[in-house]
């Protein structure tokens, strides 16, 4: 069987909902997005940027950052924005930490015109969730943008397809 | 800024997905048209109503799931003891003056001394000389107004206000005091301030809010009632100090009171000491949508089964009050009820997702693979929360349709993240949520 490795490519059905819901929510929406590699949020963000002609503010959290809603108070209140969050933390204290911000300051929503977009790794959604079952009940939508393959960049890819164009030659 | 604009009902999906968003609470002017009255909790608040006016200085917890509705049936009971005269009435939101992380019981006498107070000055009630001389020391007695009036973080327009001569009957002491309610314990520094100089001086505090109960029944003829919102809100274990170790704390001052309280700490073994401190407990039902699968006489499986249906036409009304009915498949609709439990804010959750999913496939009405597609979403989130340890769980409250209450045994955590649902059909049971039934 001749199998072709493809670069990871976005679930665009899956961008679609998650662009229409940001586009039509008023205030303070929250939603959670799980990926697996930082490319998944990068092919993400350049289609959402494409479509809306914006860019996105993207915020990391890890050790230096870990309440998820504390960047997004320091942006102005207009214009409206979508706001990229990222848990970089551990799995452990830090996640910890970001859910127990995340759950007693989730009330902060409701003051500020931005969507917010929470994004996760499988484990560290399944944890946070499960710590922070609060701020997750107020999630007014829920993503998947899980890349199958691991990203590869063009020369590795053109090598790869060689390497299986000789092999079923053979 | 923030919409703060009044909801008007969606006729196009688009406007349906704001109008669906599960974090929006109703305002009092929405009530009207938005608030879907149901039998059992219309009874539940009138009974809350008549006890309140009938019973000075008593305390009621009032409990619920999550997204059962708590908020806004704060929101109707202040409308309601508002109308019916008689009753002084204090809303009081904890959510947004303290830090839900490390909330103190003394904070939120201090808080609720400070929302009456302010009640005072927004109805322009003009306090005897001794409550106000009263007032004043103790105002001055309290560091903290040194620590904000020196704080850097201190407004331009607090700073003004506290300024300005006219300030009427409420004293330079006073208003700054008020001035503090603002950030009553979001600041660590005011936070500490506040519980340093409050602790051995509770004993006043509990005496100026009785001097002001006593003082706004001298002035109107109505006894003050506080409603305080958001102390369902904290982590299980915060709540479980405030009720359960400070329950005496929060039942002291002598005015009624009614706090928000989580449905968690109801089934949990610390909940019959909690009860020793509160006059009742109220629970707000969810919708009765599913009936339990009991040995009864078929004439009460009929009216089980009637009663279900009246729970999801009252969950259908809560959508199609905000959205027309006419975005939504009948059947779609009624599939959003029945997989979302009993819960209001679910349902609103996936009638959004649904309403997201239709705009997507350019259709005008949403549809039941709209709903398939916004329901498997929410179980996908489900299969990735549950531990292989906590599904097993779920397999035994399927089964058994209980569970039990020690809190080591983890079934109270599963209560917490919505996964089991708790029922009233005359008494109390369990089960699991529809939408995870099919990870089992």
């Amino acid at each position: 069987m001749n199998t072709v490795l493809e670069p990871s490519t976005l679930e665009t059905s899956e961008l679609d909902h998650l662009a229409v819901q940001l586009e039509y929510s008023n205030t303070g929406s929250l939603t959670f997005c799980i990926y697996r590699i930082m490319n998944d949020i990068q092919e993400v963000q350049n289609a959402l940027e494409q479509r809306w002609k914006t860019k996105i503010p993207r915020f990391i959290l890890n050790s230096q950052q870990l309440n998820p809603l504390r960047p997004v108070l320091d942006l102005p209140l207009e214009p409206k924005q979508t706001v990229f969050m990222i848990y970089q933390g551990n799995l452990q204290e830090e996640l910890s930490q970001a859910a127990g911000y995340a759950n007693v300051q989730r009330e902060i929503l409701n003051t500020i015109p931005h969507n917010v977009v929470l994004w996760f790794g499988e484990e560290a959604f399944a944890r946070f969730a499960r710590q922070a079952p609060d701020f997750w009940a107020w999630h007014g939508g829920y993503y998947e943008f899980l890349s199958q393959t691991q990203p590869f960049t063009a020369p590795i890819l053109e090598k790869l397809r060689e390497l299986e164009a000789a092999k079923s030659d053979s | 800024m923030p919409d703060t604009s009044e909801m008007q009902i969606a006729t196009t999906l688009r406007q349906a997905i704001p109008n669906l968003d599960p974090t929006r609470s109703l305002q009092i002017s929405e009530l009207e048209r938005f608030y879907e009255d149901r039998v059992e909790v219309t009874e539940l608040l009138k009974r809350m109503e008549v006890e309140l006016q009938v019973q000075n200085n008593c305390k009621f917890l009032l409990t619920g799931h999550r997204g059962a509705g708590k908020s806004s049936a704060l929101t109707k009971l202040e409308q309601m003891l508002e109308i019916g005269n008689g009753l002084w009435v204090v809303p009081i939101s904890i959510l947004d003056k303290l830090n839900l992380s490390d909330v103190d019981s003394k904070d939120i006498i201090f808080l609720m001394a400070l929302e009456i107070l302010e009640q005072c000055k927004k109805h322009n009630l003009k306090l005897s000389k001794a409550v106000q001389l009263r007032l004043e020391t103790w105002s001055n007695e309290i560091e903290i107004v040194k620590t904000i009036g020196e704080s850097a973080q201190m407004s331009a327009e607090t700073k003004a206000e506290i300024s300005t001569p006219s300030l009427g009957w409420l004293t330079l002491p006073v208003k700054a005091l008020l001035s503090v309610g603002g950030r009553v314990g979001k600041e660590t520094e005011t936070r500490e301030a506040i519980r340093k100089t409050i602790k051995p001086a509770f004993s006043e505090l509990l005496a100026i809010i009785d001097d002001l109960q006593q003082e706004i029944f001298r002035l109107t003829q109505k006894q003050v009632v506080c409603l305080v919102d958001g102390t369902d809100k904290t982590t299980i274990e915060i709540a479980e100090t405030l009720f359960y170790k400070n329950g005496a704390d929060l039942s002291a001052p002598q005015v009624s009171v009614v706090y928000t309280f989580p449905v968690a700490l109801q089934s949990s073994q610390e909940f019959n000491q909690i009860t020793a401190y509160f006059n009742d407990t109220f629970v707000l039902p969810n919708f009765k949508i599913q009936a339990q699968q009991h040995q009864s006489t078929q004439a009460e499986k009929d009216a089980e089964l009637e009663h279900c249906k009246h729970g999801i036409e009252g969950l259908q009304h809560i959508i199609t009050r905000r959205v027309q009915a006419n975005l939504f498949n009948p059947v779609a609709l009624k599939d959003i009820c029945q997989a979302s439990g009993g819960i209001p804010r679910i349902a609103l959750q996936l009638a959004k997702a649904a309403c997201v999913n239709a705009v997507v496939r350019q259709d005008t009405q949403v549809n039941t693979d709209d709903v398939a597609r916004a329901i498997t979403r929410e179980r996908q989130a489900f299969q990735k929360m549950l531990t292989y340890a906590q599904l097993e769980l779920l397999q035994d409250v399927r089964t058994k349709k209980t569970i039990d209450t020690d809190p080591e045994k983890g079934y109270l955590q599963l209560l917490h993240n919505l996964s089991v649902i708790e029922y009233v059909n005359g008494k109390v049971w369990y089960d699991v949520h529809p939408i995870v039934h099919d990870l089992l």
